[in-house]
């Protein structure tokens, strides 16, 4: 089959089921679906990112493309080459990092876990010192690179699995969630280095679960939700999605869901997110309207409850609220 | 070729590092054959043929199955609990060469219990060491290590793809001590069973390791132990390396790489 | 008595949602085989003892699998911190313990019966239809008395070393010692008393004598011996410190 031109990444109505069991005498299985015929296509060089909240698939859909899971039913390929037939060819080209400290040899220095990663992926044995060294320096942890890895913080680990993955020069990057659990600073240096590399040509894919950080990082964002892609295009094309809105933000006492579920029902609300903060919750509603409603909201909740009030404009989070209807 | 055996010595010393403070190991290297020593010492010495080296002989292979045995499913689950397991199966490298080379490592423990058994029959009973070929012994002990690797490759893939087969791996320590003549000659167990024994490996590594070390082999009879050992092995290896392969396919199916 | 069979089921639960079915019957079936195969065959061709002696000692010497399931647990509960938490709640802790050893002790009767069966029709062992009585109670002796060792070992094994190499160790300690493949009287004068401290050598001498035909009451003062070391240790380690 002949085509025009092929994407770094294609997933063609990928699905995956899992199945588990539960009970001990009587067994159930029970069939989760992971994926629901998920189709994506990355461009080369671009900086993709995949958004849901949890359970929506994006490590599943990270696992297929990088060839450790296998899908149940469609295609999936990474820079041309089928994810299942060419898994090996595959696994040459690709880097990936799974968020998180796990899938590093503790014992081990930072060091030496890179020159052994590089040995597995078939780096020309001469060229291992120099580059071992050029990307401890690139993460920063060229002074801390003869430590044990059980050392090491947080932070120092993730930027360890990057520099990991980075050994033989992959064409395209997955990173599923790389900042998850940093202190700002961290995960603030992390985004640097990403950036870095999405500039120097890299192909990456991305997931995440803060907004900011694909509003910031990524050319185009997917979201999806139950394995399935809800919304697709530009972090402008997604809050494009939401310029007829904007949120009014109320900060209330003690409301009860009741009154929540009044205010959803008022004509002019779109969507109404409570935020629990200690004493008070903070209201976000999304409505066509703006100031105009503020008025009749305010009359809708208890008096006396209200405390603050805003009107904003909405953001690249509003999309995404409108899109999966929740917030994490 | 050289690649492949790079990336096995890296990976075994890698190994190395990670899993040889590993109580399992000392447990394996020393206590096991300690204790299958001095019992078989006590249970064979009252034959009139008694000759302590036969129990040294048998305790030492007993320690080299079980140290591969506690090697080869301490590696995997080491490697699933570090969350490696998942970044080596998603390399290109090959887990055959990978998983072969940290077998290969631990084998240099296994002399130990070589040693050991040494130490048994002389300082703990007090017999002294006839060895009727060393040469002879010294190159059936190579190759019976080979053999006992083969057989350990043969198993490993299991712990692959169960969590808990890891766990339970060591259930194959006996039934090898018991099916490949160690202890006591194969002609003892039931006649049905006596032809299996002589598909497996450490079988003939029993054979030439005594046949040895009692001078009873003569060097045709070595070699012709010899040349079975490598063939079994060899069989069992190739059956191995695609048994490698398949396993991890069905991890992919099944998605059971990761921890959870 | 329900706060027992509940306690009693949910370890049970535990147990198998760790132990998926086939692993777990596998190594139901195949240990003691092979254990017992390994060692009554290396007696037979030694030939010190008649084959008998090596099948009895070793089918009540599959008791020490006790050891592993009671101490594993015992360092599985303190690792998911479940145990002070069991402790602290307020409900009875006796009959929580009981329920949890009563599923050990049943454990391991199976693993003997499969022992013996398997001495019985594979090795032709023949126990006297008199003895049969004096034969299982000597193995629930021998259970509990393992019982107590594996509760030991489960609260001394985070000190030591990791719990199932020091079961392990334990094992075979038991195993060496309590007369199961090499008489006591062959062993050097000072080991044999020592042997005389492991909780398992008199369940084993008692096993022998009724298969050998002896009447129920000539085991009995062995297997009181072995019923109160194992007593003793369990109170040790269940009293509150
Ligand atoms: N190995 C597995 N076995 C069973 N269910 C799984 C497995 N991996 C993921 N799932 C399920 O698949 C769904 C999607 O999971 P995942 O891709 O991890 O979501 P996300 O990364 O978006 O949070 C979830 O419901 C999860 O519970
Ligand atoms: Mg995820």
């Amino acid at each position: 089959m002949l085509r025009d031109s092929v994407g770094a990444i294609e997933l063609r109505d990928v699905r995956r089921l899992f199945r588990t069991t539960t009970g001990t005498l009587r067994r159930h299985a029970k069939e989760i679906v992971a994926l629901d015929g998920l189709s994506l296509e990355v461009g080369e060089g671009e900086l993709f990112g995949i958004l849901g909240p949890n359970g929506a698939g994006k490590t599943t859909t990270i696992k297929v493309l990088t060839t450790l899971l296998i899908p149940t039913s469609g295609t999936a390929s990474v820079l041309g080459l089928d994810v299942v037939r060419d898994a090996k060819e595959v696994r040459r080209k690709i880097g990936f990092v799974f968020g998180g400290e796990r899938g590093l040899y503790y014992r081990l220095s930072g060091r030496d876990n890179l020159r052994y990663f590089a040995e597995l992926y078939a780096v020309p044995p001469r060229e291992i010192p120099p580059r071992v060294e050029e990307l401890l320096e690139l993460v920063g942890l060229r002074d801390r690179g003869d430590e044990r890895v059980e050392g090491y913080s947080r932070g120092m680990k993730q930027r360890l699995h990057l520099a990991r993955t980075l050994l033989h020069r992959p064409r395209v990057l997955f990173l599923d969630e790389p900042t998850i659990g940093l202190d700002p600073i961290g995960a603030r240096e992390l985004r640097r280095i990403v950036s870095q590399l999405h500039e120097g040509g890299a192909t990456i894919v991305l997931t995440t679960h803060y907004l900011f950080e694909a509003d910031e990082l990524c050319d185009r964002i997917a979201v999806i939700d139950k394995g399935r892609v809800v919304a697709l295009g530009t972090p402008d094309d997604l809050k494009a999605n939401v310029s007829d809105l904007s949120v009014v933000e109320l900060e209330v006492f003690g409301i009860d869901a009741s009154t929540v579920e009044r205010l959803r029902a008022l004509e002019f609300v779109d969507s109404v997110v409570v935020e629990q903060r200690e004493l008070r919750q903070v209201l976000r509603i999304q409505t066509r309207i703006a100031e105009r409603a503020v008025a009749p909201l305010i009359a809708a909740v208890a008096a006396g409850q209200v405390g603050r009030v805003a009107v904003r404009e909405a953001t690249l989070e509003d999309a995404y609220v409108r899109l999966v209807g929740r917030v994490e | 070729m050289t690649a492949a055996l790079r990336l096995a010595r890296q990976s075994a010393w890698v190994n190395f590092q990670e899993v040889a403070v590993n109580g399992f190991l000392l447990f394996a290297v020393v206590w096991q054959p300690l204790f299958v020593g001095v019992t078989t010492m006590y249970m064979l010495r009252h034959r009139a043929d008694f000759d302590p080296m036969y129990v040294v002989v048998g305790t030492a292979l007993s320690g080299i199955w079980s140290t591969l045995l506690f090697a080869g499913s301490g590696a995997i689950s080491h490697e699933r609990w570090t969350g490696t397991l998942e970044l080596l199966a998603a390399s290109p490298a090959s887990f055959f060469v990978v998983i072969g080379g940290k077998l290969a490592g631990t084998t240099i423990f296994s002399l130990g219990s070589l040693v050991l058994a040494f130490g048994i029959g002389t300082v703990l009973f007090g017999y002294p060491v006839k060895i009727a070929e060393p040469g002879w012994l010294a190159v059936s002990l190579l190759l019976a290590v080979v053999a006992l690797w083969a057989t350990g490759m043969f198993f490993a893939p299991l712990a692959i793809l169960w969590r808990t087969v890891g766990r339970f791996l060591l259930v194959l320590e006996y039934p090898v001590f018991a099916l490949s003549g160690f202890l006591f000659p194969v002609l003892l167990l039931p006649n049905w069973i006596v032809p299996i024994t002589n598909l497996l490996p450490p079988y003939w590594a029993a054979v030439a390791m005594h046949g040895a070390a009692s001078g009873d082999l003569d060097l045709s009879g070595l070699l012709r132990a010899w040349f079975f050992l490598l063939l079994t092995g060899g069989v069992l290896l190739v059956i191995a390396s695609r048994l490698f392969v398949e396993v991890l396919t069905r991890a992919r199916r099944a998605g059971t790489l990761a921890l959870s | 008595m329900r706060l027992f069979t509940v306690t009693a089921f949910y370890s049970f639960r535990a147990l198998f949602r760790w132990l998926s079915p086939m692993p777990y019957l596998c190594f139901r079936a195949l240990f003691p085989l092979a254990q017992l195969g390994f060692f009554a065959l290396i007696g037979t061709y030694g030939g010190g003892q008649p084959l008998s002696f090596y099948l009895v000692g070793n089918a009540i010497g599959t008791a020490t699998l006790t050891a592993f399931g009671v101490s594993q647990a015992v360092a599985d509960e303190r690792q998911q911190g479940t145990l002070s938490y069991l402790l602290a709640a307020p409900a009875p802790r006796v009959p929580i313990f009981f329920g949890r050893a009563a599923l050990h002790v049943a454990d391991g009767m199976i693993n003997m019966i499969a022992a013996l069966a398997i001495a019985v029709m594979v090795f032709g062992l023949r126990v006297p239809v008199d003895g049969i009585v004096g034969v299982v109670v000597a193995m629930l002796v021998a259970t509990i008395a393992i019982c107590g060792v594996g509760l030991l070992l489960g609260a001394v094994a985070y000190i030591v070393l990791d719990t199932a190499v020091l079961a392990n160790f334990a094992m075979f300690i038991i195993l060496l010692l309590s007369g199961a493949n090499v008489p006591l009287a062959e062993l050097p004068g000072v080991v044999a008393a020592i042997a005389q401290g492991i909780p398992l050598t008199r369940s084993v001498a008692a096993a022998r004598l009724y298969v050998g035909g002896a009447s129920f009451d000539a085991g009995i003062g062995l297997l009181l011996g072995d019923l109160a070391l194992g007593a003793f240790q369990l109170a040790r380690n269940t009293s509150p410190t």
